[in-house]
């Protein structure tokens, strides 16, 4: 099967729409002060992003909280942000970490290692989401002095895993306000106070969050402008008319829908892209319960994957916005990508005859079983890859029945109670396999743990790839085990990737200096500029 | 004065005939929807967003993922019409029940009866109606109990009125002194008699039904796997700026319903009271 | 219907004591349906698959096994379903609605919160509804029988088969993107800084869609019972005196006529109070109104117990509040009523 990259797709649909989408315009200079309106279509618990590594939370946290270093266009792909330099021992067993000097948290107290060393033993390694893996092995951080922080593991670690996994995992918090509190309960947590460009100001739950400028930044001349509103709206056509109107200038992760946001694309003033995603790629993914017992048989995963015509998908769910997925890691994972691997092209009549093969002929109703499908409620996108997986089953002769649940029932259903066939998910690409992607084929998660592998899914060579990539410190040697560790995927097909997508902003031409760094809607938008 | 027949009475009322016509259209609809649609109404058919009276073979257009909107809304009907009738029959049946017992009854049956109505009157019905589809699961048959569950108290409070009145007449006593049970008076001798009000308030039940079924399933709590208006409502919302058609079409099934529903209940109320209609 | 002052005294000395016993009377009345609405909701939760803390962990992508038995033991979902619901009870008694997980703030404060917003849109709502019905009633009956009385009719009839949320995003469509005369969603301009009449006027221009998608539908309920109420005291005896003597029809109408339809309207407007809050539920998800419909829906969505049981009980108190309103208003008007 012809593969077709990523960027082609892109620029395909992107071009089809009006050559004013790609590049962003940059001709504009920003200049200090004005109002920048941004849509923001949920709002989450809380706003520590240091205990919940979220894109959700990120969103507005990461301009008042700043992580140690962030994901940029070029060079090594990390650029620093807290921490100005990092070195990892010859032994793989610790990290040392040079911090910028002179900052102070938005209450006027200076930022130290001291700070560091607490939010990474306190917070990142016990409480974080995606922390509790990275920094498993994290024994103690020393603090030599207010700008040196060593990290220290008890056994080697690959650094390269530690760096790239900085962007998301190491939020700093301030220590003396979270000392000796119940962390999770800080009232802190509600009203953050960080070291970044923008000092938090108010919340108005359901109706907006303001973010005000930081006039002690440490960088010089940022940010510029004066303050930041997120405006909260629940509904994706609201969201498109007010892009019309001008009363937002800009929305992110597809806070429009695809057809709307290739309208606006055209609308004199507003651009849409989805650069500044390229970090933070997620993959439409058709998870499976191999404790269904057709589903257990490698020759039915196979047929499902052959009925998908994930053309059809991509043109239809994703009008065009993303790329045919070829594996766990997308095209844009580079070191690890490859593309050999065994690929499964749309071949209905080759799905039909697997199945007659595994013994599941057609029954005298044209069914040869059924199944039930759970797309994850959270992203257009899952719903409508379900309503299409759906269709696709039946073609088949799978009499598949979508089942749709509120987003606790989803997870107690799919990740808890393994009460389900079939389910569609949007998971995360976090710039390396081992932060949120072999967790998906790893045996062993406990019950509960929402994406990871709750699929019944248990091959010791699979465990033993991951658990050895895990543990190498050797840069080449890791990519060669997640090359294999690729390969082994897409033989087995325990999980079925389906659609790598990027989400899709879009943003008024009155807006300079953005989607400059690839994860830039969770980035601190130090200089972003209204022109 | 001459008293018309009720037929008469209801075959002169234009709007009653203009609703008749409308309903049947829409149960034609219904009934005809696999003959006039075979395949899943739910299947990928065409190009997305297709506008109306573009393409002969989809003459209502197509929505965001490329379906057939004509065909979408006569396998809609199928649900509207059956949620609504079963929902009403449901609603009407408890209301019957819970009204007549207490009715008849009186006393402490009556006063924890009627405690029970005010509460179910009291929670704003379309929250209690959004608790128990979560409880029970999205799906037509939770919808269907669950308004059934918020709509029953009119019904109740009629049937409790009714049997209020009518407990007190003779021919009650007499069947009292005949030495028949409860059951036999409460329903083969009082109900008959108290049936036509409640009847009446039938075809009001089936609109707000209607409707009531269409703004939960607009909230993405009816069957997936069943088209219904109010999805189809739904899934153009997010489209509404661009495609605004694929949102108004089946709004407008829902509208022309329910009226067709209103006219012919309207129809059916002057009829049966000829001097409480219209003067 | 003069009165004469000696007479207005006497019948307001007796309406104030009929209005205390009034009082305590819907305050017992209502005890019990509190007690039960708490008791209906809390089973109703109970029942349904996943709790709190399951959409907590699914909000934050996932958490291990101890935290999670250790943020439900903090918010006692790990007793009995007896000892949970006493420990409601005995809480929802002291006003403690407990602590929204969604959230992370006290469910009072976020209901108290977002109540305004919900009163506001209620109120004109109501306004509009009541305002409207009654003139499209009274247009209708003063012209019974003819074209212009079945025009009214039947675009009430039209009107009630509209569904709301439909209405909303159609008025949407036209009003806020293609005419550009309304904003699009929201109750005011965020953050404006608007203060004074610039501000009132500001939120005006927000409700006036959702007040209309809200509130047709009752403009139809409100019409057919002033046009009935109208018709049926025409055929009232003093009425026909009022003929006899040789009075105007406006003066019929207006002095006599109105004042005696719009009475079984007030107990309409106590009676549908609960049906138009269930409604804005929709209307606020429609229009991004940051109330007590659009929480509840959250809530749902999210299986978020203490907040949904907390806008029960709240919504059930305030239809309660209404209604005694209503009620004390009847009497008020109508001093023969008497308070049962």
């Amino acid at each position: 099967m012809a593969r077709v990259t990523r960027r082609t797709v892109i620029q395909g649909a992107l071009g089809a729409a009006g050559s004013s989408l790609l590049p962003w315009n940059a001709h504009a200079q920003g200049k200090r002060g004005g109002v920048l309106m941004v849509a923001a279509d949920s709002e989450p618990a809380h706003w520590n992003g240091a205990i919940v590594a979220s894109n959700g939370v990120f969103f507005v946290s990461s301009k008042v909280l700043e992580t140690l270093a962030d994901q940029a266009f070029g060079g090594t792909g990390i650029k620093p942000l807290l921490a100005t330099a990092w070195t990892p021992a010859a032994d793989g067993k610790s990290l040392t970490f040079q911090l910028r000097s002179g900052v102070k948290w938005h209450d006027g107290r200076d930022f130290t290692s001291a700070d560091v060393a607490f939010s990474a033993m306190e917070v990142w390694k016990k409480l974080q989401n995606l922390g509790r893996i990275v920094f498993k092995d994290l024994e103690a951080v020393e603090t030599p002095n207010a700008t040196t922080a060593v990290f220290r593991f008890s056994k080697p670690i690959p650094s390269q895993l530690i760096v790239n996994a900085l962007p998301a995992v190491s939020t700093v918090i301030p220590k003396h306000l979270y000392e000796g509190t119940d962390i999770a309960a800080n009232p802190a947590n509600l009203k953050p106070v960080g070291t970044g460009p923008y000092i938090f100001a108010e919340q108005k739950r359901g109706e907006f969050t303001r973010l005000e400028r930081n006039p002690n930044y440490w960088a010089p001349n940022q940010p510029l402008v004066d303050r930041i509103l997120y405006r909260v709206m629940a509904d994706k056509g609201a969201i498109a008319a007010a892009h019309e109107s001008g009363d937002i200038h800009l929305s992110c992760f597809s806070a429009v829908s695809t057809p709307d946001a290739l309208r606006l694309g055209k609308v004199k003033g507003l651009q849409v892209s989805t650069k500044g995603y390229e970090g933070i790629l997620y993959t439409a993914t058709v998870e499976i319960n191999h404790r269904t017992k057709q589903l257990a048989d490698l020759r039915v995963r196979k047929a499902i994957r052959h009925a998908i015509d994930a053309r059809l998908l991509l043109d239809t769910v994703f009008n065009g916005f993303g790329a045919i997925a070829t594996g766990p890691v997308p095209a844009t994972g580079a070191p690890f990508y490859t593309t050999d691997v065994p690929q499964y092209a749309f071949d209905p009549l080759r799905a039909e005859a697997l199945l007659d093969e595994a013994g599941f002929r057609r029954g005298a109703d044209g069914n040869r079983f059924a199944l039930r499908i759970l797309p994850a409620p959270f992203f257009e996108q899952t719903r409508l890859t379900g309503d299409y997986l759906r269709q696709a089953l039946r073609r088949i002769g799978i009499d598949a029945q979508i089942q749709t649940n509120d987003t606790p029932g989803h997870f107690a259903k799919v990740y808890k109670d393994h009460q389900f066939d079939l389910a569609i998910a949007a998971l995360v690409y976090r710039n390396d396999p081992a932060i949120s992607t072999t967790v998906l084929y790893r045996s062993g998660t406990p019950a509960g743990i929402p994406f990871a592998n709750q699929y019944g899914y248990a091959d010791p060579e699979m465990d033993k790839l991951i658990d050895q990539a895990a543990s190498e410190i050797n840069g080449q040697e890791r990519i060669k085990l997640y090359v294999a560790f690729q390969k082994k995927v897409m033989t087995d097909l325990p999980i079925l990737p389906l659609i790598d997508f990027p989400f899709l902003s879009v943003v008024s031409e009155k807006v300079v200096d953005h989607h400059n760094t690839p994860r830039w809607p969770v980035s601190s938008w130090p200089d972003v500029g209204l022109a | 004065m001459i008293q018309r027949s009720f037929a008469e009475r209801f075959r002169t009322n234009r709007g009653a005939l203009a609703g008749t016509a409308l309903l049947l259209l829409v149960v034609l609809a219904a009934a005809a929807a696999p003959l006039l649609f075979p395949g899943d109404p739910l299947d990928i058919v065409g190009r997305p967003l297709l506008e109306p009276f573009t393409d002969p073979r989809f003459p209502l257009g197509t929505d965001r993922l490329g379906r057939d909107i004509l065909a979408g809304l006569a396998h809609g009907a199928r649900a509207s019409l059956l949620v609504g009738l079963v929902a009403a029959f449901g609603a009407i049946l408890i209301g019957i029940l819970v009204g007549a017992v207490a009715g008849y009854f009186g006393g402490w049956t009556d006063e924890v009866l009627m405690r029970l109505t005010e509460t179910f009157q009291t929670v704003p019905g379309f929250i209690l109606a959004l608790a128990l589809i979560a409880v029970m699961g999205p799906g037509i048959v939770s919808v269907a109990i669950a308004i059934a569950l918020v709509s029953w108290t009119g019904p109740a409070r009629i049937t409790r009125a009714e049997f209020l009145t009518l407990r007190q007449r003779e021919f009650v006593s007499a069947a009292r002194i005949l030495g028949l049970g409860h059951t036999h008076i409460i329903f083969r001798e009082i109900l008959p008699n108290a049936l036509a009000p409640i009847i009446v308030l039938g075809s009001v039940i089936v609109a707000a039904a209607i409707l009531i079924e269409s703004a939960l399933s607009y909230l993405g709590l009816s069957d997936p796997n069943r088209i219904t208006w109010g999805q189809m409502i739904a899934g153009g919302r997010p489209v509404f700026r661009t495609a605004w058609f694929v949102s108004a079409i089946p709004g407008l099934a829902i509208l022309l319903t329910v009226l067709s529903v209103s006219l012919v209940g309207e129809g059916l109320t002057d009829a049966a009271n000829p001097r409480t209609g219209r003067k | 219907m003069s009165v004469s002052p000696d007479r207005g005294r006497r019948a307001a000395g007796a309406v104030a004591g009929r209005a205390f016993v009034l009082i305590r009377r819907r305050l017992a009345q209502a005890l019990p349906i509190i007690v039960l609405v708490l008791v209906g909701n809390f089973v109703l939760m109970k029942l349904a698959p996943g709790d709190a803390v399951d959409a907590y962990f699914a909000s934050i992508g996932g958490g291990d096994a101890g935290v999670i038995a250790q943020l439900r033991a903090e918010y006692g979902l790990d007793q009995s379903a007896l000892a949970q619901l006493g420990l409601y009870l005995w809480k929802t008694a002291q006003l403690d609605l407990g602590k929204s997980l969604l959230h992370g703030q006290p469910v009072l404060t976020l209901i108290l919160e977002r109540m305004p917003n919900t009163l506001l849109l209620m109120l004109s709502g109501v306004s509009l509804a009541f305002g409207l019905g009654v003139i499209l009633g009274v247009a209708a009956a003063r012209r019974a029988g003819t074209p212009a009385d079945t025009a009214i009719v039947t675009l009430g009839l039209i009107i009630y088969a509209t569904p709301g949320f439909w209405l909303g995003l159609m008025l949407i469509v036209v009003f806020a993107v293609k005419l550009a005369w309304l904003p699009v969603s929201g109750i005011e301009t965020i953050a404006s800084q608007m203060t004074g009449f610039e501000r009132v006027l500001d939120i005006a221009r927000h409700l006036v869609l959702p007040t209309v998608s809200l509130a047709l539908v009752y403009v139809a309920i409100y019409m057919r019972l002033m046009r009935a109420g109208m018709l049926e005291v025409y055929g009232l005896d003093f009425v026909r005196t009022a003929r006899a003597k040789g009075l105007t029809a406006d003066r019929i109408d207006f002095r006599h006529v109105l004042p005696n339809a719009l009475l079984p309207m007030v107990t309409m407007l106590g009676l549908q109070f609960g049906t138009l809050l269930g409604g804005s539920v929709v209307i606020e998800s429609v229009f991004s109104i940051p109330g007590i419909g659009r929480l509840a829906f959250e809530s749902v969505v999210n299986r978020d117990l203490n907040t949904l049981l907390g806008i029960v009980f709240m919504s059930a108190l305030l239809v309660i509040a209404v209604n005694l309103i209503v009620d004390l208003l009847y009497a008020h008007l109508d001093p023969r009523i008497e308070s049962a």
